[in-house]
């Protein structure tokens, strides 16, 4: 008997246990994820971010928190929540009813395959009219991209856009006029001997900059990219993908750093910063690698002080402002919706935009910058540079991944070595595409 | 007869009472099995008969993932270099990893150094290996190339991203690191008593006939444990190839394991788990042959 009962007691405890850990939600979720006002009036916010750690956006984030809860102190304040996968955190919360009060969207093909078919998001349209301010500020393509057919507004359309351009060590190679009025096949010879550093591995970044910016000199080749943004190209084989792959080719031939084929982002990195390329095409967040504190990655006499930026031949910068940013949770309650309000107020305010310029580039389209800030601007050549290579004659296009699918991203990976040491022809590899392309999409 | 009565009753009590006892110890171990087993593994092989975006609700869309992959090229291929992987697995990875086991036990000069020489690599990560080989095949400064260079100078091969090359630079990355063969077969060869050898010896055995007809039929288990961990190893191979080529150039170096995780990415979850159900279904033809062909299930001794 006493056998049975201690057997009883043993195995009714395990099972608990196991039950308890594995199954349990655990804490108060409401706590945990919403906005709520505490006994002093405060209405109190634990904001998760992935802009925490070692991401290069969290110094300027932490700062402007700071600055949010100082502002505001009495009022509301927030603290924030470091979230190394903070991706697949927010899609877990969300899709367990668990939706933060404010958050960051994070993957594009969930907020468009999840968020919006389901209308998990506050429209945010009252938000805006209500503010003009800040409605004048955002980008008219990101705003459309963000207004439903419904007329709701999903999540906070973008003031800044984040674009590419080339990067050069001035030190190797002297343009001799500036990149953004040459002509690329003016821009290859002009380069000489020096190489351009390339990669075909993970997902081929590198390359993946250089198509938009190709493909906008094809002729309609700017509507073909903003018309494949709604539905992904699927077809290769067309005359314009065929000069686009041709002109890859010719210039990894001319100019094209010889460890591209393989290489990953760091490999081509690595390249710029041993000086054995000059050019890498890259946004201005490159520029946290060229101050002189980081200069253990340097070598060969390599020296971040020496490179300089422009936009592509042609007039040509590659950002897309057609992104997804702050969501509100449908079901936030009037405390959760006055932080959600006061926090977007401050950091699409003018003195916030222009600090996240100067901490992590880019430019603002239609804001008129202040005085303070063109003065802090020219302060930081790289920021400077590329901020003004952009002028209203710029041609802005997508990044590749915006009209073309992740799954021809990494086909193109595996097809480009062939395409490049000349064992396929741009036929062939326009037509492995297509096909690849096709078969992924069968599924 | 009333005393015996009692007796019965009493060992009936205790026989069913140890009875529920196992029961009650058993439930914790079913709960888990059910719930991180055999609910995941049905739901991978529900959701493959549909299409599923990994969010919204599974599509029932019959075989259709099945006929898709059956009939893709790069599926073919990596079936194909599943098989060879497999093969070379069995004969070179699987004997390179005895030999060695064989040349130990003999305890010559130096073992001890030959045997911390041997194992010290095998602790390094598969990942860890497989940037080491991005360097070691390297086309500019890979140490290979720069070996063969001394030779032929102009010398350029690409191994990593070439055909047909870049199959055996990836073979490369794993093939020889087989020290869990080594391991087991070591721990049978010392099993086996002294006496056995000797009188082996006396009747006027060679070394080789003692090996071929004493030592290896007395590591069976080992051997076909080694044999099974070198198959179900290449049916989920991931680190040796996502890390080196990623499956390329085109679909040379393409596994099983990279298509399905690539199909996640791409939220093609329905696509991916018919992939997943096809090596599971792989994984368990392989554990029944392996299982069959060594006598697993019966002793050595």
């Amino acid at each position: 008997m006493k056998k049975r009962i201690i057997c009883s007691m043993l195995a009714t405890v395990m099972a608990a246990s196991c039950m308890v850990s594995g199954c349990g939600k655990g804490g108060n979720s409401k706590a945990s994820n919403r906005a709520e006002r505490n006994k002093d009036g405060v209405i109190e916010y634990t904001m998760i971010s992935g802009k925490t750690g070692e991401d290069e956006a969290a110094p300027y984030f932490a700062a402007a928190v700071d600055r949010f809860n100082e502002k505001n102190e009495g009022k509301y304040h927030i603290e924030l929540q470091g979230s190394t996968n903070y991706g697949e955190k927010m899609q877990q919360l969300i899709k367990s009813g668990n939706m933060p009060t404010i958050f960051e969207g994070d993957d594009p093909d969930f907020n468009k395959n999840y968020m919006i078919p389901k209308k998990t998001y506050y429209d945010l349209s009252d938000f805006l009219d209500s503010h003009p301010e800040i409605k004048d500020l955002c980008i008219d393509s990101s705003l459309e991209f963000v207004t439903m057919e419904d007329g709701t507004i999903c999540s906070m359309p973008n003031v800044i856009l984040n674009s590419t351009g080339v990067w050069y060590n001035a030190n190797l190679y002297s343009p001799s006029k500036p990149i953004k009025e040459m002509e690329w096949d003016e821009f290859v010879e002009d380069l000489g001997d020096n190489k351009i550093a390339l990669q075909t591995g993970d997902g081929a970044y590198q390359i993946d900059l250089l198509i938009p910016a190709l493909m906008a000199q094809e002729e309609n080749g700017v509507e073909l990219m903003s018309q494949w943004k709604d539905e992904n190209c699927t077809d290769f084989t067309t005359e314009e993908w065929k000069n686009v792959f041709s002109k890859v080719k010719e210039i990894y031939d001319e100019v094209g750093w010889s460890g591209s084929i393989g290489a990953n982002y760091p490999d081509a990195a690595n390249s710029f910063m041993s000086a054995n390329s000059s050019v890498i095409f890259n946004g201005v967040w490159i520029a946290a690698n060229l101050k002189e504190d980081t200069d253990g990655n340097w070598s060969n006499g390599f020296d971040g002080a020496d490179v300089t930026c422009d936009i592509y031949p042609g007039n040509i910068t590659v950002g897309n402002p057609d992104t997804y940013t702050w969501w509100i949770n449908p079901e936030a309650d009037e405390d959760e919706l006055e932080l959600a309000y006061a926090w977007l107020e401050h950091y699409y305010s003018q003195d916030e935009v222009e600090q996240r310029l100067l901490s992590l580039g880019g430019t603002a389209p239609k804001m008129d910058y202040s005085e303070e800030f063109l003065t802090e601007l020219e302060k930081d050549p790289f920021s400077s540079a590329l901020t003004n290579a952009i002028q209203d004659d710029t041609t802005i296009v997508p990044e590749y991944y915006y009209f073309c699918s992740n799954s021809s991203m990494e086909e193109m990976s595996r097809l480009l070595p062939s395409l490049l040491d000349g064992s396929m022809s741009v036929d062939e590899f326009c037509e492995e595409m297509t096909a690849k392309e096709k078969a992924n999409n069968e599924n | 007869m009333k005393k015996s009565n009692k007796q019965a009753n009493t060992g009936m009590k205790l026989y069913r009472s140890e009875k529920i006892g196992i029961v009650l110890f058993l439930v914790p171990c079913m709960i888990v099995f059910l719930v991180f087993y055999i609910y995941p593994i049905l739901e991978v092989i529900i959701t493959s008969f549909s299409s599923w975006d990994g969010y919204g609700t599974p599509e029932f869309n019959g075989l259709k993932n099945y006929i898709n992959l059956y009939t893709n090229s790069t599926f073919l291929m990596s079936l194909k270099n599943f098989i060879l992987w497999s093969l070379l697995g069995v004969t070179v990875h699987v004997g390179f990893g005895a030999v060695i086991a064989f040349i130990l036990y003999e305890k010559p000069f130096g073992w001890k150094f030959t045997r911390f020489a041997f194992m010290a690599p095998n602790v390094i990560s598969a990942a860890a290996w497989a940037i080491i080989y991005k360097f070691v095949f390297s086309k500019d400064y890979g140490i290979l190339n720069t070996l063969i260079r001394n030779f032929i100078p102009d010398f350029e091969v690409n191994w990593l991203f070439e055909s047909p090359y870049a199959f055996w630079a990836v073979t490369l990355t794993w093939l020889f690191y087989s020290v869990m063969t080594t391991l087991f077969i070591q721990g049978d060869l010392m099993a086996i008593s002294e006496e056995v050898h000797e009188s082996a010896m006396l009747d006027g055995a060679t070394r080789w006939q003692v090996i071929r007809k004493i030592d290896l039929p007395l590591c069976r288990i080992s051997l076909g444990t080694s044999v099974l961990m070198a198959i179900s190893s290449k049916i989920g191979m991931y680190e040796n190839v996502k890390l080196t080529t990623a499956g390329g150039p085109r679909d040379d170096t393409m596994s099983m394991a990279v298509m399905l995780t690539d199909s996640v990415t791409n939220l093609k979850y329905g696509y991916a788990n018919a992939i997943a159900v096809t090596m599971i279904i792989l994984g368990i033809a392989t554990l029944l042959i392996i299982n069959k062909l060594f006598r697993m299930n019966e002793s050595v001794y």
